[in-house]
């Protein structure tokens, strides 16, 4: 997510905008559409609907663009709008229940043997089980943390919590998951 | 580096969220141990199956570009509307700011409204500020200043700023040129408290400047010299007997439109009590004791460019002034004529001049607050305010160039209630 940091690329693109220069906004669109596409996609994993909430959220950010306040950075006021998008959404159809991560994804094929492919899977298995299970600050800390590689910063920014509720949140997720990892791989199945 | 160590930060190392140094640690510690290996390893493949799991690399979307151009306003940033935007966002900056000062100084000041509605403002500061030019002795007594001034139809040298306008945007600006065209042709329109102060003087001695200079004040704060306007009503003898050098020709007034000290705000003192102004305190200068210098060694209050310093000692009324530089040193003696002026507040006004406020009180009565400014080279005065009201006190002084803004609480309803009204008082020299 070092691409989105360019603040001060960003910033004269908005303020060309601002001067009526359409081609500045679509300079804006070319850099972010497919990243605002990726972080949507991965939050309601539906990719049509990922794609007309990804149209709403340029064109808000096109007719809020006045009020972007240039000291904060413009690739975090418009993951704010885009995850805004998504609670919206989500709240409207009243599918957040529904969504599943598995049904959405497909892991990437990688040279390992079939034992480690095994195991491998069941992890992943296990890991989309229990993102599933998060709720919905932790899942969009994850989603953005490796969806979109995004810093501990950058989350707290996007998501409006402090750095350190963030770094704590995460590492607490991560815990969790490489207890129960253990547990399973021990045999167990089920978390004590 | 341990193990344990190397276990707590290990998720910490993964989100690369530790130091440097720590880093280094760790990863020396890898080398050396298996299990820490190990367990890096087995995160390693926690945070890869994270991010594969979570990877939408492999989607393809459709591009919405061009859906979006076609559903943007492409002309809602153009110049003619966001000149647009620009003129009514200043507008509203500009004029909601001005309207609410207006409703605030209608409403805030009781007696505006009163007095609206016997007259306008500017016909009532008319009536209620006939001062006397003349030269009042110090032990007059205020009542009868009172009645000299209720007599009297003169116009005063100070200008309500805040009025109410119609064209609210040039409120300021116009209220500021007035100001300055009035200064420029009455300069010397000051008060004076000390004037120029003889050392052996038994009884106040004010002198007018001799020189004719315009940029000397002149004392009560009236424009004395302007012999072309007769006076209307002037009858106080009384009051100059005392003078030795009377300043002031008693059949000489003031243009009603050259002020000398213009203050600003919702009721200035002067203006709504219509007293005369006296010459209340002086300052003279007396050379100052050795052995008092000794005393008062770790005491003095320093000039900002520390070039004087002074020290007050209060119950002897004694300003002991300092010339850091020429190491000199000497007091002002305050000689306070009338009731009991006791100073309230003393500060620098800048590196040889100080503010002083002083209270005005007769036994246990309270008759109000006086700020002068003082040069400690001379012991020249000068009065800039007298809040002529023992409810009014000057609780905070600035001055900003050649204008000095005060803060004036005002206390009602028997201690219950406080206001707060900012002054401006115009053009106060710092040379007195």
């Amino acid at each position: 997510m070092d691409h989105l940091f360019d603040k001060e690329e960003d910033l004269i693109l908005v303020q060309e905008t601002l001067k009526g220069n359409v081609q500045s906004f679509e300079a804006l669109l070319d850099k972010y559409e497919l990243i605002i596409l990726k972080f949507i996609y991965s939050m309601i994993r539906d990719k049509e609907t990922a794609e007309d909430i990804t149209q709403d959220v340029f064109i808000t950010v096109y007719n809020k663009l006045d009020t972007f306040d240039s000291r904060y950075k413009f690739s975090n006021w418009i993951m704010r709008i885009a995850r805004n998008k998504c609670i919206d959404y989500i709240r409207k159809i009243k599918k957040s229940k529904e969504l599943n991560i598995e049904d959405c994804i497909s892991i990437k094929s990688r040279e390992t043997s079939p034992e480690e492919r095994l195991e491998y899977k069941e992890i992943r298995d296990f890991i989309v089980n229990k993102i599933n299970s998060l709720d919905n600050v932790d899942k969009q800390i994850i989603l953005l943390r490796y969806s979109q590689k995004a810093t501990f910063n950058d989350i707290s920014k996007i998501l409006d919590i402090s750095e350190s509720s963030v770094k704590r949140r995460y590492y607490k997720i991560r815990e969790q998951f490489r207890r129960q990892i253990d547990l399973y791989k021990e045999g167990c199945g089920y978390e004590l | 580096m341990n193990c344990n160590v190397f276990t707590k930060n290990l998720d910490k190392f993964i989100a690369d969220d530790i130091p440097e140094y720590l880093k280094l640690d760790m990863k020396k510690h890898m080398m050396a141990c298996q299990n820490c290996r190990m367990l890096y390893e087995e995160e390693l493949l926690l945070e890869r199956a994270l991010y594969d799991t979570l990877s939408v690399d492999d989607i393809i979307f459709e591009s919405q570009k061009q859906n979006i151009m076609n559903k943007i306003d492409v002309n809602k940033y153009r110049k003619n509307n966001t000149i647009n935007f620009k003129m009514y966002k200043n507008l509203l900056k500009i004029g909601v700011p001005i309207a609410a000062a207006i409703t605030i100084a209608f409403f805030m000041n009781p007696l505006s409204s009163f007095q609206n509605g016997n007259g306008t403002i500017q016909q009532i500061a008319k009536d209620n500020t006939k001062i006397h030019q003349n030269q009042i002795d110090n032990n007059v007594p205020r009542d009868q200043s009172k009645l000299e001034i209720q007599q009297k139809d003169e116009t005063k040298t100070i200008e309500k700023i805040a009025k109410v306008s119609n064209n609210n945007d040039k409120i300021e600006s116009n209220s500021n040129e007035k100001i300055f065209d009035k200064h420029d042709a009455n300069k010397d329109s000051y008060i004076n408290a000390g004037g120029h102060i003889g050392n052996n003087s038994d009884k106040t001695s004010v002198t007018k400047p001799d020189d004719g200079n315009s940029h000397n004040p002149v004392n009560n704060g009236e424009a004395i010299n302007d012999n072309e306007k007769p006076n209307e009503d002037v009858d106080d003898k009384n009051t100059s007997d005392n003078i030795e050098e009377p300043i002031v020709d008693d059949d000489k007034e003031l243009p009603e439109e050259t002020p000398s000290l213009a203050v600003s705000g919702v009721q200035p003192a002067f203006v709504a009590e219509g007293l005369s102004l006296r010459v209340p305190v002086s300052f003279t200068k007396k050379p100052l004791d050795l052995s008092v210098q000794y005393k008062l060694l770790d005491y003095w209050n320093e000039s900002p460019d520390k070039s004087f310093a002074y020290y007050l000692l209060r119950n002897e009324d004694m300003l002991y002034v300092r010339d850091v530089l020429n190491k000199e040193n000497w007091c002002l003696e305050l000689k306070i004529d009338h009731r009991e002026s006791t100073p309230k507040y003393i500060g620098w006004d800048d590196n040889d001049t100080l503010f002083i406020v002083f209270q005005e009180s007769e036994g246990e009565i309270n008759f109000g607050e006086e700020l002068y400014t003082v040069d400690v080279k001379t012991g020249n005065a000068l009065m800039i305010y007298r809040t002529f009201d023992s409810k009014r006190s000057i609780v905070d002084i600035k001055r900003e160039g050649e204008n000095i803004k005060l803060k004036i609480n005002t206390n009602k309803y028997n201690n219950y209630s406080n206001s707060y009204d900012e002054y401006t008082v115009y053009n106060v020299p710092t040379d007195i």
